[in-house]
């Protein structure tokens, strides 16, 4: 049977040190606040060692990807050192960017803000690279009363609650989905089992729960009670390098299945 | 020994290239036909549409070369993922597309072998060995492997089976007809047993 998938995801933010612009790992809280976390090739190989069973890769920047020499030069680099599944996005908005992306060692390609602009991009990038590689990121906030789907790094609402977007980017394409509670970004206090679950049994394809993991015992939470293939995390394994094996054998204790 | 890795520039081939590399032996990028005339070991990772791969393949001189390649001077070949299903006779993903019919067999959705999980099958699965095989050297039974895809072969000859897997319903996860290596997940993406089932087969 198919095992339970953790993904540690890793930022990506070029910082200038001298003349030189150095890829940088960091973390987030609320997508705002920004921690510097260090080098992601090496968090990247630490990953592997632990047995991650997938690596997410954003571009912090989002620049024009097409010009970005520089961070396409870093994707190879880290395709290459590392031995995982690849998902990257951050600022993809063309089928050019895909395939560059693909050439250089993504294996999956994650989507966001193109997806509430022009939903057909779904269609289009599904029908030429195959649905298994496009993901799709739902970003989500709570506000007044009820939750909405946010676009361009939870700047825009695109007013449309998560289940019902979640069926459609389905109906458009998508192959699997990336869940993230803004307000549970970086906070370390769980993650949203209720949408989770609820989007999680709406689908038939692929959820992945991000968000909000601070201790172990979330992840038992996130798998145990909701429908989800795969928790993503960011700041948990990068800011404690035991916290990787804590989950685990907290997992494997509560008999969920990883590899 | 020449190592050709085969690009038809639809997918990455750098995860595989650099794979190979780890393991202590060279390989090139093979972009055209003519490139593998001298080969000895063929890899053909396959991501992609069953239909866009048939199409490259023949438009150029490919089929022919890799027949003279894999049937008559029947030199090793792996392929993964759809460069294995194109080994078969037929896909059916988007319309029926003829393959390679190199085995007797033909490529169908999970979906339609009745399976309810949520699909594609993404992530780590465990390989259940079927028949000892050079491929599997050092690699436990019920080990795990990357799984990306919707798409399975079936209908193929018991004796070519040597693994399945199971997503609620058992599939076909690697082949073997003589010098034609077959596997539905990706050794390259697969860690310390991937990269293991890659040395296995350059060392054959």
């Amino acid at each position: 049977m198919l095992n339970k998938r953790i993904i540690p995801k890793l930022l990506i933010k070029f910082l200038d040190y001298g003349t030189k612009s150095i890829p940088s790992c960091v973390t987030t809280v609320n997508f705002n606040k920004i921690n510097l976390v260090g080098d992601p090739i090496s968090q990247g190989k630490i990953y592997e060692s632990q047995l991650a069973d997938e690596i997410v890769l954003l571009n912090f920047e989002r620049i024009t990807i097409k010009k970005n020499q520089n961070y396409f030069n870093f994707l190879k680099e880290f395709a290459s050192t590392i031995f995982l599944p690849l998902s990257a996005g951050g600022g993809i908005s063309s089928l050019e960017d895909i395939e560059m992306h693909l050439k250089n060692g993504a294996d999956k390609i994650i989507i966001n803000t193109i997806t509430g602009k022009n939903i057909n991009f779904i269609t289009e990038a599904a029908k030429n690279f195959g649905k298994q590689c496009i993901v799709v990121a739902i970003d989500t906030k709570f506000s007044k009363d009820k939750y909405d789907v946010y676009i361009d790094r939870g700047k825009k609402n695109l007013n449309i609650d998560p289940i019902s977007w979640g069926k459609k980017v389905q109906d458009y394409g998508a192959g699997e989905i990336l869940l993230t509670d803004i307000d549970k970004d970086g906070t370390k206090s769980g993650l949203n089992i209720n949408v989770g679950k609820l989007l999680s049994e709406t689908l038939e394809i692929p959820v992945i729960l991000s968000g909000g993991c601070g201790i172990a015992e979330h992840f038992i939470d996130g798998f145990k009670r909701t429908s989800i293939q795969g928790i993503s995390a960011g700041t948990f394994f990068s800011h404690r390098d035991q916290n990787f094996f804590e989950a685990r054998s907290q997992m494997l204790n509560n008999d969920i299945k990883i590899r | 020994m020449k190592i050709s890795i085969i690009d038809l520039d639809l997918c990455n081939v750098n995860s595989i290239s650099k794979c190979v590399e780890y393991t202590g032996f060279n390989c090139e990028i093979a972009k055209y036909p003519t490139d593998i005339e001298k080969s000895d070991k063929i890899i053909f990772p396959g991501i992609g549409s069953y239909p866009a791969i048939m199409k490259k393949l023949n438009e150029n001189k490919w089929l022919k070369i890799l027949e003279q390649k894999i049937i008559k001077e029947k030199k090793n070949y792996l392929g993964i993922c759809l460069g294995m299903q194109i080994l078969t006779n037929e896909g059916e993903e988007f319309n029926n597309t003829r393959g390679l019919g190199y085995i007797d067999g033909k490529v169908e959705n999970l979906k339609d072998l009745s399976c309810k999980f949520p699909l594609p099958h993404t992530g780590w699965n465990s390989l259940s060995i079927k028949k000892e095989n050079l491929i599997f050297k050092s690699i436990k039974n019920l080990s795990n492997f990357y799984f990306n895809h919707s798409f399975v072969i079936n209908s193929i000859d018991k004796q070519y089976i040597i693994s399945d897997t199971n997503y609620g319903v058992d599939f076909i996860s690697s082949i073997n007809k003589d010098n034609i290596y077959g596997v539905q997940f990706h050794p390259e993406k697969s860690s310390t047993e991937g990269i293991q089932l890659i040395k296995n087969f350059l060392t054959l």
